[in-house]
């Protein structure tokens, strides 16, 4: 009895932690490949199937072409090839296009290194290769009408399927498509023999260490609000949490301690303040904010954003004051400190760590905000609408959108795990 | 006693700035809108803005799809935040390290969200390449994700909602949880309660102001969906209401205040919702603390 017991209990054990690991699995993968895509160059990242991890190097290799130019290629996992990517016979724009596809730097030396080895090689199989070229040439001709013949003889299949009553001549023409596949095949086999002599013979490999970080420069570098922008978020951001915690904070006390009339009202204003669109007071503020002079202006944004903070920031703020006992409060009090005085000595300390969770909660979500960011600047864009419009608007490359999410997200998900012990206790302590 | 004279103005001294915050940038902004939603350009009275909405067909179309939105996703959000809730509530090992990584989506801004799936969703993407590596489709069995029909899409929307959103309910409702007592949970098992009806007839009440609070904030946030909806599809793909704000906001000229007076629309939605919400849940009956 006791067995069938303990056997139950470890199947149960199993199946919960596989659960776990299920709902864990859901929550990183998605964020995994978004950090993952964010280090692919361009060729990586549009290459299919995607791999699962990004590369660290680079294989190129280089053959000669006509009118001493040379063609380059870089190798690609996904279809086990090297795709060609330039014909070209200037270095300097074999350079920066290649930087700029694989985020690989090709230096001048080594590169010259291996076009003399190249040259070299190429002048001693001359009389192999031009047999080779030849072969492939011939072969690709064939290989071109066997292909055009096929495409019609399936089409005479269709059409005779679709008329009906010629069985016999449908039978026939497939034979032939078939014979002819059979051939096809014969031929590519072959092509792929001379293309791997040809491989041997007249090209020459080498392999370069890719820049991982090369997406996060180029998206400081390419969008070039990018940096100014970013330091325009921390600014709004921290003059959010100033007026959200100062205001909302001094609500949040009063809010703990007394009783007053509208006292729910205040504490329904969180969603009160939430039913009109954000993005719809962002419309008329525009007006209202060029009036004072603050449009445009991290103040301004930091204004409207402190309306959606200041509610929330009372409630955190009012959840943490309730927990610090009035008694320690009045106690101070009897000792002859005044009320205030009792509350910068006793209470602010105490309910300090509490306040920097909030404020740090208050920063996140000022950080975060785009749809509002969106309507309510201009020339000043703060980091979220940078991002956006990356991902959006026509520069749109989704590794370089990735490592502008990345470099967004980063700060807020540090900064959320720092407050998680007290997230709990903020929430806690709502009640509607 | 000197005392009580000071209790009575203190409190309004201090929620003075708050109000007065209120009334500056938010009273007067929104009362801005409701008035300008009603005048033309020549501040002449007329409704046409309001009529521009009702005769545009994309507005049925934006509030049968904010409809089906926030009906299957503050559903669906519900009951898996509750069960993860209950699950983390259990302290197990490991609790904590799930509690973290739980608490990343809710972390992360919308547009990393947007560049995340709409990485993910492309037909060359990274769901797509997972489905290869893993061997459930071909190299050329690419799923066109973002090609389906307009119920389909708007699944997609609510699966990629849901995944940020579930973390948030589920921090409220375990906040929630982690506030009853464990005495009257072990009460509860002591007169013989199974689990089943522990967590009915104890779990649950117990738990119904956090169900509240997680609820009322998911609808009204819900029904304001827009921005993972453009960054995903663009605009007037899958239409909802705020998208259509932002649509006649950013993307044509000279209907400014047609966006408002939409914006008058949805705050109305918004509130009728909430309101009966809150009527219903009983949350106005109960008295100040």
């Amino acid at each position: 009895m006791n067995r069938v017991k303990s056997h139950k209990k470890i199947l149960s054990t199993t199946l919960f932690y596989i659960v776990i690991a299920g709902i864990i699995l859901v929550i990183i993968t998605p964020i995994y490949f978004l950090a993952t895509i964010s280090l692919m160059s361009d060729q990586e990242a549009y290459d299919w199937p995607t791999r699962l991890i990004p590369s660290f190097f680079n294989h190129f290799r280089l053959e000669l072409s006509t009118d001493d130019k040379y063609v380059i290629g870089v190798y690609s996992p996904a279809k086990k090839v090297y795709v060609t990517l330039l014909e070209t016979n200037d270095f300097e724009e074999l350079q920066t296009f290649i930087r700029r596809k694989t985020n690989s730097m090709i230096k001048k030396d080594l590169f010259e290194k291996q076009l003399e080895k190249l040259r070299e090689l190429s002048e001693k199989n001359s009389v192999e290769l031009k047999r080779i070229v030849e072969k492939k040439k011939g072969l690709e001709k064939n290989l071109n009408t066997l292909n055009v013949e096929v495409g019609r003889l399936v089409e005479k299949v269709s059409m005779a399927e679709k008329l009906g009553g010629m069985e016999d001549l449908v039978e026939q023409i497939k034979n032939e498509i078939n014979k002819k596949n059979i051939e096809i095949e014969r031929i590519e086999r072959e092509l792929k023999k001379y293309e791997e002599e040809f491989d041997k013979l007249g090209t020459v490999h080498f392999t370069v260490p890719k820049k991982l970080l090369d997406n996060y420069v180029t998206f400081f570098r390419v969008t070039s609000d990018a940096f100014p922008a970013l330091i325009r978020s921390i600014e709004v951001a921290a003059l959010t949490v100033l007026i959200s915690l100062t205001i909302g904070g001094m609500a949040g006390y009063a809010f703990a301690r007394y009783t007053f009339k509208g006292k729910n009202w205040l504490k329904l204003s969180v969603l009160f303040v939430r039913m009109f669109p954000g993005i719809s007071i962002a419309m008329p503020m525009v007006v209202i904010l060029i009036n004072m002079g603050f449009y445009d202006k991290p103040i301004g944004l930091s204004l409207v954003y402190s309306v959606g903070q200041i509610g929330m920031t009372i409630w955190i703020t009012a959840s943490i004051f309730m927990g610090i006992s009035v008694e320690l409060e009045e106690a101070a009090m009897v000792f002859g400190t005044s009320r205030f005085g009792a509350f910068m000595k006793i209470t602010l300390p105490l309910a300090l760590p509490g306040l920097a969770a909030s404020a740090m909660y208050a920063f996140i979500g000022s950080w975060s905000e785009t749809a509002q960011a969106i309507v309510l600047t201009q020339f000043n864009p703060t980091f979220p609408v940078v991002v956006y419009q990356t991902l959006v608007g026509a520069k749109g490359l989704i590794n370089l959108s990735a490592a502008g999410g990345i470099s967004l997200a980063l700060p807020a998900v540090v900064f959320t795990l720092i407050i998680r012990r007290y997230i709990l206790q903020m929430w806690g302590g709502v009640r509607i | 006693m000197k005392g009580t004279l000071e209790k009575k103005w203190i409190p309004y001294f201090l929620i003075a700035p708050t109000v007065l915050f209120y009334i500056i940038f938010w009273f007067r902004p929104v009362l801005t809108a409701v008035i300008y939603s009603f005048f033309d350009e020549k501040n002449v009275f007329t409704l046409n803005n309001y009529i521009t909405i009702f005769k545009d067909p994309f507005f049925k179309q934006a509030v049968i799809n904010t409809t089906i939105f926030v009906i299957i996703s503050v559903t669906l959000e519900f009951v898996i935040s509750l069960i993860l809730a209950l699950i983390i509530n259990k302290k197990f090992k490991g609790s904590q390290i799930l509690l973290s990584i739980a608490l990343i989506p809710m972390a992360l801004p919308a547009v990393a969200v947007g560049a995340m799936w709409s990485s993910g969703f492309a037909s060359y993407g990274w769901v797509n390449s997972i489905l290869y590596h893993l061997g459930i489709i071909g190299a050329n069995g690419k799923i066109l994700f973002l090609a389906g029909n307009d119920f389909q899409a708007l699944m997609l929307i609510i699966l990629i909602d849901a995944w940020q959103v579930i973390p948030f309910m589920m921090v409220i409702l375990l906040a929630g949880l982690q506030g009853i007592p464990k005495d009257s949970i072990e009460a509860g098992y002591i007169f013989g309660g199974t689990k089943y009806t522990v967590l009915r007839k104890i779990t649950m009440p117990m738990l119904k102001s956090s169900i509240q609070t997680a609820l009322i904030l998911r609808i009204i946030s819900a029904i304001q969906v827009w921005l993972i909806i453009v960054m995903i599809y663009g605009y007037r793909r899958i239409p909802v209401l705020l998208e259509e704000v932002v649509f006649y906001k950013e993307q044509v000229i000279g209907f400014y205040r047609v966006a408002l007076a939409y914006s008058v629309i949805v705050s109305i939605i918004v509130s009728i919702v909430s309101v009966i919400y809150l009527k219903v849940s009983g949350a106005f009956e109960k008295e100040e603390i």
